[in-house]
């Protein structure tokens, strides 16, 4: 072989020792490709061994911590000094933490916290909420929310108008379920419009996050944000807050439709008395859509007579809403009639 | 020594209870799914059965009937999430004497495992 080769350097064609030199390199470079693959095998083995160690080695140590008592601070000590020195191996630890955290309640619960603490991995997580990458920051507000570390409030507070929706999102989250009796606070300093996500979001968490007394949505009726207000009215209406239903009225007359529209609806479903006459009274010189949400709550707020008489009310070259009536009108009558049966 | 079954297929749950309930002075064996636990219940009695409801393979309420029909007597504890009420309905008119919802306090735990036992080795009274 060696002769072989030697003689094609010495006397071949140019052609061939081309040809030669090609084979040469890509043969090395699918040598090097193969080491590389085999060298990142052998690490992704290395770490997930070192992980499942790890993992198990937290799971004990847990364990022996919330269900022995006969751990020191200095076993504590020790065990972070051996087992949590790297980032990652802090982020595991954090990660079990919450594994445990999720599934146990009550004294258990405040000792993972305790543990949490003299593990010092708060460093990490406040390091995360400072580092300025979106998904670091997210994922340390998730951690603060579920360990409801209450003195990262400020750190957390200051994503609230982060341009990531995640970021936003856990925010959220955290300031509603580290809240005691103002879970909706946050809505004060709030500067970007809550997506409709956003709105479904705060409600859900409100309902299964949150356990202290429900708060006056109407202090947000006048939010310089135009979503916030609709979403304080929906609040109102979702709440039963008939307390507020003459802060929501002057909202008839607003100039921004979907304001106007929001307070149609939502005093309608909270059979606001004097509503029928407002429609009744100004329906003629509303927009197509505002007309549109007054046909749609009409059969609520009156009775089948007042809905019927705003047939002839509907311009004929409203199309839109004389369909939408008439789809009404047809399941009236549906009903109307399997009733009779 | 009393000997409980625990059926969970999340290892790091079903190791804490492990923990918790061997400190309690209960010899502990764990099954990972409905029927792995089968396997053991064929070879040998238990005091209590501490099963989850969502177990891969064999439901959680197939198991209590399983137990149920082979050792009526031996008391059960279903542990398992909230949210699936028409499951624990079913669960509970198969004849589980207990239910705990997760997230679960392991000190309750104790002590109903230990109330559950007691009343099953209590004689019937005619």
């Amino acid at each position: 072989m060696e002769e072989f080769i030697e003689h094609i350097i010495q006397n071949g064609e140019l052609i061939l020792k081309i040809n030669l030199i090609f084979t040469m390199v890509f043969f090395l470079i699918t040598l090097f490709f193969i080491s590389s693959i085999l060298f990142l095998r052998y690490q992704k083995i290395l770490k997930e061994k070192k992980l499942k160690k790890l993992n198990e080695a937290l799971s004990n140590f847990i364990n022996i911590y919330l269900f022995d008592e006969s751990l020191s601070p200095n076993d504590i000590k020790t065990f972070q000094s051996q087992n949590l020195k790297s980032a990652f191996e802090q982020k595991i630890a954090i990660k079990t933490l919450l594994v445990f955290e999720e599934n146990f309640k009550g004294s258990t619960n405040t000792m993972i916290c305790d543990l949490f603490f003299m593990w010092e991995l708060d460093k990490l997580t406040e390091r995360d909420l400072k580092s300025g990458i979106w998904y670091k920051i997210a994922r340390a507000i998730y951690v603060s929310s579920e360990l409801r570390l209450i003195d990262f409030k400020e750190l957390v507070q200051s994503h609230l108008n982060s341009e990531r929706e995640e970021v936003r999102q856990q925010a959220i989250f955290y300031l509603i379920t580290i809240s005691e009796e103002k879970p909706l606070e946050f809505l004060d300093l709030i500067k970007t419009p809550i997506t409709l996500w956003e709105q479904i979001y705060i409600e859900e968490c409100l309902k299964t996050k949150y356990s202290g007394p429900i708060p006056d949505f109407s202090i947000w009726l006048h939010h310089t944000l135009t979503s916030v207000q609709l979403f304080s009215m929906k609040m109102i209406s979702e709440y039963n807050q008939y307390e507020n239903i003459d802060k929501m009225v002057p909202f008839l007359l607003s100039e921004k439709e979907e304001l106007k529209n929001a307070a149609i609806e939502y005093l309608a479903q909270l059979e606001y008395s004097e509503l029928l006459d407002y429609c009744k009274e100004t329906f003629n010189s509303q927009t197509p859509n505002t007309k549109k949400v007054i046909i749609k709550i009409l059969q609520r707020i009156g009775n089948t007579d007042d809905f019927l008489k705003f047939e002839n009310r509907i311009p004929a070259h409203d199309w839109m809403n004389l369909q939408v009536f008439n789809n009404l009108k047809s399941n009236f009558i549906e009903e109307s009639n399997s009733v009779t049966v | 020594m009393e000997k409980i079954l625990i059926i969970e297929d999340n290892p790091m749950v079903s190791k804490s209870l492990e923990f918790k309930l061997s400190r309690d002075g209960y010899e502990v064996f764990i099954a990972e799914d409905g029927r792995v636990a089968k396997e053991i219940l064929e070879k040998q009695k238990f005091d209590l059965i501490l099963t989850d409801l969502m177990l891969p393979f064999v439901t959680g309420i197939q198991l209590i009937e399983h137990v149920k029909a082979v050792y009526p007597g031996t008391p059960i504890i279903v542990l398992s999430t909230s949210k699936q009420e028409d499951i624990i309905m079913d669960a509970f008119n198969l004849g589980v004497e207990d239910f705990i919802t997760k997230p679960f306090s392991p000190n309750e735990l104790s002590v109903r495992v230990k109330r559950s036992i007691k009343s099953a080795s209590l004689p019937e009274i005619k």
